[in-house]
């Protein structure tokens, strides 16, 4: 088989995909209005052509990178022949063309999983067709916008390459968790517009689409942690979060995400906030679209977009007809959204969750204003304004510590109606050991209110959650005469939805630590020294021994030699380089990194002036480590509560005799 | 006072809390004007526009860097992406020389103030438009 075949074939197949997707659309609102049951399994069938069609697509795409097919445009563009295999084969998403793809062949599969499921028998049909909306729409842009099967003749002879900074294992992982949390939600989307469509009273929605929400929101979690991790290691800036517009675009549907999981456990208990968790899920699905749209669309100078102007207009387009098809839906049926209880106390789990929504919103919100405002400024006065990284510390630095503090409190909160003073009671040993750490904290040096503010209530929600644990344990060995460890095991494995969210907690309380520490008090440095020269950087000497060249597979690279002593004593050599790639004009930076526990020391080597000179930017980042630890904990919590079998389920619905006396009035 | 009244309330006193804590952030962290060389060198010479933060979009004009490795400190003209080359800025940037500078492409962002003699960078960032997708051939 020839390229060009097999590029026809490729381009065919996505031809043939939006062309189902047309028409699985309009069969499946026609058999929506009028009960047909034959075109209504037609749209099951077109659902499965639709996803075999974009993986033939996908499984093409992959065959031209991994042989090196450089008549294709797109692997021309990505790829060279000296180029590892495993990064030809991620090259699938370096650009837009790939990536869109990537995008829709996972919105496919999502869909026909939904297809072939009948859960909710009344709604699902509906929520197909909003599915196959989505489809319909990447397939448009696939076929006609951004075509991955471009064949340039003559061929070149040789390909661009891939650009090296993607060429890091954290970067194959971070856009394929991005995309598949992206495009997760739009299944529990779907389903509550399809609950609102039908006027289908009930949580029906939220039981079937809570796995899809959860999945979606571990992939998004730890797309931010591993682009995080990637800029941290690979961009050699030092940092690992810059407010830019691109990071902000998945973190603003990983917050209202967030409040969305808990949001539905307060309608899912108590039958409330249906019109607020309907909104959730849409500006959450919205803000996917609408963080495509920035990374797609070049709109706002960020420093690492994909810049094509007319590809973002159709996502601007789409994107708007999201949120206001959404919206005037909502509206359009707030009367049967009626909710099914009140607020019994101002002192309960649901308000505490109504709280922790309104943090979460209110960060989301000024992310979003902070991220726009230089358009909407340019749009009203004509001037560009932008706002710095300090305007989203100031609002959002607060904020979170408030939402950690609920995270130690809510817990400890019951249902319905609490009562205060064992709150306060549960609270005295955590608010101690708390205090132990702080006073700690203030002898080593501690100073800055905003950290021993930030420890204070980190280190008190840690307690409480592991306190709150503790007690659980506790009460199981009394009750069962099982031993503290098997007691603690059964507790975790019988209430996994619970406990798995306490473990998700912990991990975000570890980030925060590590951001606190890495933030407030790093230390850096640039310097330029001459062989055998020494500079210090906290308790650290670092003493550099020159610099040689050194060959590898398709890297030349400059490599300097430098020693680390840690307090006077030997601690380990680094070897920071920079990396001169073929028809790469730019070396880049790699970092070298000795970290512990209790801090990272980062050498960047800057640059050279000659043999014996060179430049380095050296920093001490204290507690980084307990980002990518906490990282792990809240991926692994996520896991042990997303896990299928027994313990998953929600607990029983707990009602008392006052409760059922209030609704009977 | 019923539960619904107590919990609107205490909605409305944390909404306004986040509003306040929202402006009184944007009033001091301060914004800064988005330009383009051109507009930003117009600021500075019609509105005397020395001291104010801004954020300047523009390329390097080619032969213009100098650098200075020991005393880490970078120099160069700055001239608008598309336009005239007369239209220049200087720009001081004391940190480490960016790798992509000499990039015939390169478009840079730097962050900073019109000192009254020269730009003072805080930040230089460096965009290649090769970096992560290939022009249009």
């Amino acid at each position: 088989m020839d390229n060009l075949f097999l590029a026809n074939v490729g381009s065919f197949a996505l031809v043939l995909g939006f062309l189902l997707s047309a028409y699985a659309v309009v069969a499946g609102i026609i058999a929506i209005r009028s009960n047909n049951s034959i075109l209504a399994e037609s749209v099951k069938g077109a659902s499965i052509a639709i996803a075999i069609n974009t993986t033939i697509a996908i499984v093409i795409l992959e065959i031209f990178l991994l042989s090196g097919q450089f008549a294709i445009q797109y692997v021309a563009h990505y790829t060279s022949s000296d180029l590892p295999l495993f990064y030809r084969f991620s090259a699938l998403w370096a650009g837009n063309e790939g990536s869109l793809l990537l995008w829709a062949w996972v919105l496919s599969l999502y869909s026909l999983a939904i297809a072939l499921n009948n859960a909710v028998p009344r709604i699902k049909p509906i929520a197909l067709t909003i599915l196959n909306i989505n489809n319909l729409f990447f397939l448009f842009v696939l076929s006609f916008i951004s075509k991955p099967f471009v064949i340039l003749n003559p061929p070149p002879v040789e390909g661009n390459g891939l650009n090296p900074l993607l060429q890091n294992p954290g970067m194959v992982i971070h856009p394929i968790a991005v995309y598949l949390g992206y495009v997760g939600f739009a299944v529990p989307y779907a389903f509550a517009m399809a609950a609102v469509i039908a006027k289908y009273p009930g949580d029906e929605w939220i039981k079937v689409t809570r796995r899809w929400t959860v999945l979606a929101w571990l992939f998004l979690s730890l797309g931010n942690l591993t682009g995080m991790e990637w800029a941290y290691v690979e961009l050699g800036w030092g940092g690992y979060w810059a407010w830019d517009p691109v990071e902000n675009a998945s973190f603003m549907p990983w917050l209202t995400g967030s409040a969305f999981l808990h949001s539905v456990m307060v309608q899912e208990r108590k039958d409330m906030l249906k019109v607020w968790n309907i909104f959730l899920i849409s500006i959450t699905y919205v803000l996917t679209l609408f963080g495509t749209f920035l990374t797609r669309s070049g709109v706002l100078s960020s420093v690492h977009a994909f810049a094509d102007q007319s590809l973002g207009r159709y996502f601007l387009v789409f994107t708007l007809l999201a949120l206001v098809g959404s919206l005037y839906l909502l509206i359009d049926r707030l009367n049967f959204l009626r909710e099914g209880k009140e607020f019994e106390s101002i002192i309960s789990k649901e308000s505490s969750f109504l709280l922790n929504n309104l943090l979460l919103v209110g960060a989301a919100f000024a992310t979003f204003w902070g991220t726009t405002f230089p358009l909407f400024s340019e749009l009203l006065t004509g001037e560009k304004v932008t706002v710095g990284a300090p305007f989203f510390n100031t609002v959002n630095v607060p904020i979170f510590l408030a939402f950690i503090l609920l995270m130690g409190i809510c817990p400890l909160i019951a249902w319905r109606k609490a009562s205060v003073s064992r709150i306060f009671r549960n609270f005295t040993v955590p608010l101690f050991l708390a205090l132990v750490v702080i006073i700690y904290l203030l002898i080593v040096g501690v100073r800055k209110p905003w950290a021993v503010a930030s420890y204070f209530i980190n280190f008190f929600v840690l307690f409480a959650t592991l306190y709150e644990i503790f007690k659980g344990v506790k009460t199981r060995v009394k009750l069962t005469g099982e031993n503290f460890v098997k007691a603690l095991i059964n507790l975790f494995a019988k209430n996994r939805r619970r406990y798995g969210g306490y473990i998700i907690h912990i991990g975000l309380v570890l980030i925060a630590i590590g951001i606190t520490g890495s933030s407030l008090y790093d230390i850096e440095k640039n310097v330029t020294l001459t062989t055998n020269e020494k500079v210090t950087i906290k308790n650290y000497t670092i003493e550099f021994k020159g610099l040689r060249e050194v060959r590898m597979n398709n890297v030349d690279a400059v490599v300097a030699d430098i020693d680390v002593y840690q307090d006077g004593k030997y601690l380990t050599r680094l070897v920071p380089s920079k990396n001169f790639y073929p028809n790469e004009p730019n070396p880049t930076s790699e970092v070298a990194i000795k970290g512990s526990l209790k801090e990272d020391l980062y050498v960047v080597l800057a640059g050279w002036e000659n043999q014996d000179t060179a430049i380095f930017k050296i920093k001490v980042n204290p507690l980084i480590a307990w980002i990518w630890i906490g990282g792990y904990f809240l991926i692994f919590g996520t896991v042990f509560a997303l896990w299928p079998g027994k313990g998953a389920e929600m607990g029983p619905r707990v009602i008392g005799g006052p409760s059922l006396a209030k609704e009977a009035e | 006072m019923n539960q619904r009244t107590k919990i609107l309330v205490g909605s409305g006193i944390i909404v306004i809390a986040i509003a306040f804590l929202f402006i009184s952030a944007f009033a001091s962290s301060g914004t800064s004007y988005s330009l383009q060389v051109d507009e930003a060198v117009y600021k500075i010479v019609y509105e005397n526009a020395v001291d104010q933060k801004m954020r300047i979009e523009g390329r390097v004009l080619p032969g213009s860097i100098s650098w200075n490795a020991k005393a880490l400190e970078l120099k160069f003209i700055m001239i608008p992406i598309k336009g005239s080359e007369k239209t220049q800025l200087p720009v001081v940037y004391n940190d480490v020389k960016p790798d992509n500078l000499e990039h015939p492409e390169a478009q840079i962002v730097v962050e900073g103030k019109y000192d009254g003699k020269v730009f003072q960078a805080d930040t230089l960032l460096v965009k290649c438009p090769s970096k992560y997708e290939k022009k249009q051939q």
